[in-house]
Formats: C-alpha cells, sequence, structure tokens
C-alpha cells in the first residue's frame, strides 16, 4: 500500500558498535536483532518497530527503526549475546533522524587493526593488534595463564606480521 | 556524576587484564569498578576508581562471619552471595558486609520486608546484576525480572540502597552505562534510581569507615 509523503511514519537510526569473535554480515546482524527484540518485548511489538540493518562496516553497523521505539531498540541490542553463533556483544553508540549524522560519527570513530606476534612471560602468541593501543589474542592452543584481552602495557615485545 | 559498575571479574576469574577492563570501561561512559581478583598494589593510577572486593560465597553463616570478620580484609568492600531466607536475615545483621548480591540465584521469598527493613537500617545495598538480562531467555528471565521488580517494590517502601553490577567476565559481557540505563528503565527501574544506584558504592565505602579518633 502507498501512502501520501505526509501520512508516512518517521524513521530513526541507531549507530551501534558490534563487537564479535567471528566475521559476520548485515543478515547475521538483523536476525540476532529481530530473534532479541521477538524474545524481549513479544513479536507484535517486534513488527511494530520496522527494525532494519542498513548497513555494517566493521565494527560499526547503522540500524534504521520506527521513531517512538528508540530505548525498546536500545534494551534489544544490549541482550544480543551472539550473532550467528559466535558470542558478541553490541553497543548502541548514537541515535539520530538522519543516516547522514550517523556515517558522519562512524568517520569520527574509526580504527583499524593488524595481525602480528607479542611477547607475553617469554612466549609468543598470535594477536590482532588494534589501532587504539588494544590487544586480542588468538585463542588457538593459548596458555591459560594469560589473558586473551590486554593492552600494549601488558606485553614485553610485539612484530607484526608481514 | 559517578557511574561504577558494582561486580566484573578480572582474569583468572575472567579473561581480561586490568588494562584491558579499564580501557573498556572508560570508554562505555564508565568512571570506576568494583572488581575482584586484584590487589591493591596492581591498581593502575589515574582517574578510573578500581575498588577491590572481596566475593564471599557459601550458604553456611559461620564461615561467612569469619571471611567478613578476617582482619586482614577489614574495610575492604566485601559483597557476599544471599542465600535462604534465615541466612539473609542473619547476614544483614552482620558488620563488614556492604552488599548483598546474587539474590536473582537465591531461592523464592529470599528477601521479604523484614531483610528489606534490615538493609534500610544498617546500610546495607542488595545488587542488581544486569548480566541475566542478556544472558537468560524465556522464563528464566522472566523469573529475574519478577524478583527484581519485588526488590524496587520494596526499596520503593523502606529506601534502601542499591547498586548495578554486570558480573562481567569477559569483554562480550560488558555492556555500555547507556545500555544498562535503558535495560533497567525498560523493567521498571527509574531514572534517578539507576542515577544514585550507580553512583552508591562510594557512599557505603564513606558510611561503613570505621570509627576514628580524632585529636581536638
Amino acid at each position: 500500500m502507498r501512502l501520501r509523503p505526509s501520512m508516512r511514519e518517521n524513521y530513526r537510526y541507531i549507530l551501534a558498535k558490534v563487537v564479535c569473535t567471528e566475521l559476520v554480515d548485515a543478515k547475521d546482524i538483523y536476525h540476532a536483532v529481530s530473534d532479541t527484540f521477538g524474545s524481549l518485548f513479544g513479536e507484535i511489538q517486534a513488527s511494530f518497530a520496522w527494525v532494519a540493518v542498513m548497513e555494517y562496516n566493521p565494527p560499526y553497523t547503522i540500524i534504521r527503526f520506527r521513531r517512538g521505539y528508540g530505548q525498546k531498540v536500545e534494551a534489544a541490542l544490549a541482550t544480543i549475546t551472539s550473532v550467528k553463533g559466535a558470542a558478541a556483544a553490541v553497543h548502541p553508540v548514537k541515535t539520530s533522524g538522519t543516516i547522514r549524522t550517523v556515517r558522519e560519527e562512524i568517520y569520527k570513530r574509526n580504527f583499524s587493526s593488524r595481525s602480528g606476534r607479542v611477547k607475553i612471560n617469554d612466549e609468543w602468541f598470535s594477536a590482532e593488534i588494534r589501532t587504539d593501543n588494544r590487544i586480542n589474542l588468538i585463542e588457538k592452543g593459548i596458555n591459560p595463564n594469560i589473558p586473551l584481552y590486554i593492552t600494549e602495557e601488558d606485553i614485553e615485545d610485539l612484530h607484526y606480521d608481514e | 556524576m559517578q557511574r561504577i559498575d558494582g561486580c566484573s571479574f578480572l582474569f583468572q576469574s575472567g579473561s581480561c587484564s586490568v588494562g584491558r577492563v579499564v580501557s573498556e570501561l572508560k570508554e562505555m561512559g564508565y568512571t570506576g569498578m568494583v572488581t575482584c581478583g586484584i590487589k591493591d598494589e596492581k591498581i593502575p593510577p589515574g582517574d578510573f576508581k578500581i575498588i577491590p572486593v572481596s566475593y564471599i560465597r557459601g550458604a553456611n553463616i559461620r564461615a561467612i562471619q569469619k571471611e567478613v570478620q578476617d582482619p586482614l580484609k577489614k574495610g575492604k568492600y566485601c559483597m557476599v552471595q544471599a542465600g535462604e531466607n534465615g541466612l539473609n536475615r542473619s547476614l544483614l545483621t552482620l558488620p563488614g558486609i556492604h552488599t548483598l548480591c546474587d539474590l536473582q540465584s537465591a531461592p523464592k521469598n529470599a528477601f521479604d520486608r523484614f531483610c528489606a527493613q534490615l538493609a534500610a537500617d544498617r546500610n546495607i545495598a542488595l545488587d542488581i546484576r544486569v548480566r541475566p538480562l542478556w544472558e537468560l531467555r524465556g522464563v528464566p528471565r522472566e523469573r529475574v525480572i519478577r524478583t527484581y521488580e519485588e526488590i524496587l517494590l520494596l526499596q520503593n517502601r523502606y529506601e534502601f540502597p542499591l547498586t548495578i553490577s554486570s558480573g562481567a567476565q569477559t569483554l562480550f559481557d560488558i555492556r555500555t552505562s547507556r545500555a544498562v540505563t535503558t535495560l533497567l528503565t525498560e523493567i521498571g527501574m527509574d531514572k534517578d534510581l539507576i542515577t544514585r544506584s550507580f553512583a552508591s558504592v562510594l557512599g557505603l565505602l564513606e558510611n561503613h569507615q570505621a570509627a576514628r579518633e580524632i585529636s581536638v
């Protein structure tokens, strides 16, 4: 059914940061949001909220929803614990009425990461080294006496992979 | 405005180093945290407040009493896991306890109006753990929400303090203070109460300090 523009409902957009152990796409994020929204508020509320994932540029995603449902969408995002079966968390960052301001926020916040090796307690470990001073050790065969999520202050040395 | 995460678990109970948790929590809008598994000398300097806690679990009042009154732990922030109603009443009369936690996993009717009155009189806080709200699904989550609703009802009547904690063990258990506020608002907690609860840990520590001799 087509409506006149003045009769159409307004959308709002939420910028959220996705922290996930595996590579996921926008569809996986949509399924996770839709699943948690339905489980938390029921399917009737979920159908009224018109949630859609507009884009996903790791680690940020833009989610569109109907005006007036911001609080419910944020609560649903907070209850996401897995995306595509992998442990994940989605942190709402900013809500706006236009997609443009949300995109501008992404450019301000972007960081990159490189793979490499870090030395802790005289042992070398494979790791994802991020430009914001944070290091995620890669879990395969890891020493149980070392924490997985650390910062540059916790390590003794590092080498980037070629 | 202080926003303190009421309880998080560092390596080895969790999987994050101190520095990483501090960095993540700062980004998520917190100004401090209460944490298990950190020694006083390992607290990094800075504007981020780190409060070490002795987290006591167990259903035996004698063992808990022994732990609470350990001279090495005196003055330290102390959280005790709640149990059945009788145990909770005894815990609320013990000196040295700051917070009663894990009420969501305690048996039904574990915290009644008598406990609420005791908590209010002795300024002992109740911990609202937000992790079960996203970790559980279906009926178990409904039960947790109902327990919190009952606590909020008693809090409204007796006005005992509350604390809000994530109980985070990994990076994926941490949520932004904004998300926690939204989630708690959705289950019926007042925004003012949420703000007060985020900051209540410091007040609890000040009120429970031992008497000092002041020379005139």
